[in-house]
């Protein structure tokens, strides 16, 4: 129990930046602004879930709150816990020291389970526990019920770990088999969340009655939701119960089951694919295609990257093909919206902005660099045109989205020209902002030290601040649309002029220096 | 060559390489000595312009490292005492990417990565993943990488740490080439023998100060150098053969 204990603990010090913290003394350290960000996030989606939970209580469904708030926290640490656990729990960069070091497998297995279980427990009370207030404030329940509930804040993280997991060892042990592994495990990621996606919407259906149109879309994101319904002869609290019952129980014998073949699963996931090259073509690029193609290149063969940084032009690329092949007005049936056509013709441009503002590569390619910086440092090359071939590689991502969704929008879409015009330029405006943002963070910012890829690409400074900063870019037209009264396309068009400002300024300030982890 | 004057560099509060100046020249094979954290790779991450720097110059064939980086470095190949190279890419690949990053002609690219390959006997691996190789195979795709555009002034860390005895000697082969060749070596190292045997000028450091610099003959004098490193180790006065 020691052991795990110390285990755990030096991968929560190895995660979070609590030694930068406590011995840092510039208070604006990259430390105390990645904590300032994810407590932003943090208050933020706490406002929104008791706001959630509040405009269930106004329209008489406060008893489906639990349920409501159980099945969203799982989906949501499901969805993060598939990303997350092939970095944690298999192919860890710790996994070699740890496995030299005089402690029992099954406590470096559990450390990691624990470490996972944790950050997953804060994305459940995330959810959890804001609804579970409102939940209490507003009805007359019982002290069972009441402690029943809060207890199981503790256990919701379980199942969905284990499914997750689950997952994680299909995609790690058919990737492994590969030579390109991490292209092909990231099919297999977005296959499967295709395919949960898919299951959930199908089993939601669309009912006139408000209570049973939730209650199905509840149960049918996440069926184990149902033990924390209210039945008419079943206790609330028998169904609380048991769901801690079932949690433990499935958590229990998924780790006994997986630490039997833990160490085959590691080798696996971290198996040097029997990659040969014998093209053997001494053609001279410039430096910019060398670089270029030196980016793609470390971009394709970084799983968490491509998963985590480009999950929202993939969105918005299956997004643009369900449109393609549906009509519009059925998308806003499913949507609850009328005049879909409208609503889409003023807001799509600030959709796909949107989209492609929560994917932003550039905001960790520099400390993706990693200990291999001295080859960029130490090159014949300019930092501008070192930088250009991040920031190329970010565009290319974003156009692949942008050109879909385009084409699909106008041809799916009835628009006038001005709400067209809106439609190519503002998600370009975006793009550009974002990408420059997001790289002259990590110049600033860069993390070369950071022992898991992971931590970078989620949750390094550069990261947590250019999603911020895109959230602020996207809010300041609807607030100037709501606020203001300013329409909506006068409202995207002067937003898109002022980052087009700030994106030049901040490219000719990042470009200039002469060292490429100098301050901007 | 390579002119180092008053250097001094800072982290944080902490000044960790004071004042120091070091003059190598073409035909110089110049050996940089120190304990670990006597400022060794701080002082040459400063010289390839990886780390800015706050007092003194640094001068590369007459350019400044400071304002003409890309001048510099072009003249210089740069070989880390831990060469992490990009993991994804085969040896090849890492190869032809520098030759791109200066601007290598494809003939005589393919010359020499033939000619080096086949001197540290990588042929047959420069087709696998870096990934797959071991810490000497990655030395060795460094070196190959770092003579690709035949620089003018090689400046190494640690340079043999990992290499096996042919590599080595392939090694310091290539260097007496280079200087024969009009060049300079500077490089650090914590092997006394082989700093004795290759260099003809040496350069102690101690806690980010110069002690020693100068002709190896005038700085030892009659004794061996790890002698005289462990008495200036020990005195701390300063020798300037100059």
């Amino acid at each position: 129990m020691k052991e795990l204990w110390i285990l755990i603990r030096v991968q929560i010090y190895n995660f979070f930046p609590i030694n930068e913290i406590r011995y840092s003394k510039n208070s604006k350290s990259s430390g105390s602004i990645t904590s300032f960000g994810i407590a932003v996030l943090f208050v933020f989606s706490f406002i929104y879930n008791i706001m959630t939970a509040k405009t269930l209580v106004q329209v008489g469904q406060q008893e489906l709150i639990p349920a409501y708030m159980s099945a969203v926290s799982s989906f949501a640490i499901l969805f993060l816990t598939i990303f997350y656990s092939n970095g944690i729990l298999f192919g860890s960069r710790d996994m070699e020291a740890l496995l030299s070091l005089p402690v029992k497998n099954s406590d470096i297995i559990s450390s990691k389970f624990m470490f996972m279980y944790l950050l997953n427990f804060f994305i459940g009370l995330m959810f959890m526990l804001p609804g579970g207030i409102v939940w209490v404030g507003s009805e007359s329940l019982g002290s069972e019920e009441i402690i029943l509930f809060f207890l199981s804040i503790f256990f919701v993280p379980l199942i969905p770990m284990c499914i997750a997991a689950c997952m994680g060892i299909i995609i790690v042990v058919a990737s492994s088999f590969f030579k390109r592994k991490n292209i092909v495990a990231l099919i297999f990621s977005f296959a499967m969340i295709v395919a949960i996606g898919y299951i959930a919407v199908k089993a939601m259906g669309n009912e006139n009655n408000i209570g049973i149109t939730l209650a199905k879309q509840i149960t049918g994101l996440y069926p184990i939701s149902k033990l924390f319904m209210q039945y008419y002869n079943f206790p609330m609290y028998i169904g609380e119960g048991f769901f801690i019952f079932l949690s433990t129980a499935v958590f229990y014998i998924f780790i006994k089951i997986v630490s039997v073949k833990y160490r085959l699963l590691n080798t696996l996931a971290k198996r040097t694919p029997g990659y040969v090259d014998n093209k053997e073509t001494y053609n001279r690029k410039s430096l910019f295609v060398a670089l270029y193609k030196k980016e793609l290149g470390r971009f394709l063969n970084s799983y968490m990257e491509m998963l985590n940084a480009g999950f929202g032009v993939i969105l918005l690329c299956v997004f643009s093909i369900f449109l393609l092949f549906n009509p519009v007005e059925q998308i806003g049936g499913y949507m609850g919206i009328e005049n879909i056509n409208e609503y889409f013709s003023n807001l799509s441009p600030l959709f796909i902005a949107a989209m492609l503002t929560i994917s932003c590569p550039a905001a960790s390619a520099i400390s993706l660099e990693g200990k291999n910086i001295w080859i960029l440092q130490s090159s014949p090359a300019k930092v501008k045109t070192i930088l250009n071939s991040k920031i190329a590689l970010n565009l290319t991502l974003h156009m692949i989205g942008y050109i879909i969704s385009v084409f699909v929008f106008i041809l799916k879409l009835d628009m006038n020209f001005i709400q067209i015009l809106n439609l190519i330029i503002v998600p370009i405006c975006y793009s550009l902002f974002i990408t420059v943002t997001g790289v002259a963070l990590n110049k600033k910012y860069p993390n070369y030290n950071c022992k898991s890829e992971m931590i970078v690409v989620k949750q390094s400074m550069p990261v947590i601040l250019s999603g911020l900063i895109g959230m602020v870019a996207l809010i300041i037209p609807i607030f100037l649309y709501l606020v203001l009264k300013l329409m909506i396309t006068y409202a995207l068009q002067a937003t898109s002029i002022v980052l087009t400002i700030v994106t030049i300024v901040v490219y000719r300030k990042v470009s200039h220096s002469k060292y490429i982890f100098s301050i901007l | 060559m390579l002119e180092i004057k008053n250097f001094s560099k800072f982290y944080g509060e902490k000044k960790v390489v004071d004042n120091l100046s070091i003059s190598v020249q073409s035909g110089d094979i110049y050996g940089f000595i120190g304990a670990n954290g006597a400022g060794k790779t701080t002082t040459i991450k400063a010289v390839v312009g990886i780390h800015d720097f706050e007092g003194g110059s640094i001068t590369v064939g007459g350019h400044s490292i400071k304002s003409q980086p890309v001048i510099c470095k072009k003249m210089m190949a740069y070989i880390p005492d831990n060469p992490d190279l990009y993991e994804h890419l085969t040896g090849f690949q890492y190869i032809n990417f520098i030759a791109d990053l200066f601007e290598v002609s494809n003939e005589i690219r393919k010359e020499r990565i033939q000619k080096y390959s086949d001197l540290f006997e990588m042929t047959k691996y420069l087709s696998g993943l870096i990934s797959s190789y071991s810490h000497g195979m990655k030395q060795r795709t460094a070196i190959i990488s770092a003579l690709v555009h035949d620089p003018k002034l090689f400046i190494l860390d640690e340079p043999f740490v990992g290499l096996d005895p042919k590599a080595a000697f392939c090694l310091k082969s290539i260097m007496h080439e280079c200087v024969s060749n009009g060049g300079a070596v500077f490089f650090s190292t914590h092997v006394l023998e082989v700093a004795e045997k290759l260099c003809n000028k040496i350069a102690i450091i101690k806690s980010g100060k110069l002690i020693a610099s100068g002709n190896i003959g005038d700085v030892k004098g009659d004794k061996s150098l790890e002698a005289f490193f462990m008495e200036v180790e020990d005195n701390e006065r300063i020798v300037d053969t100059y």
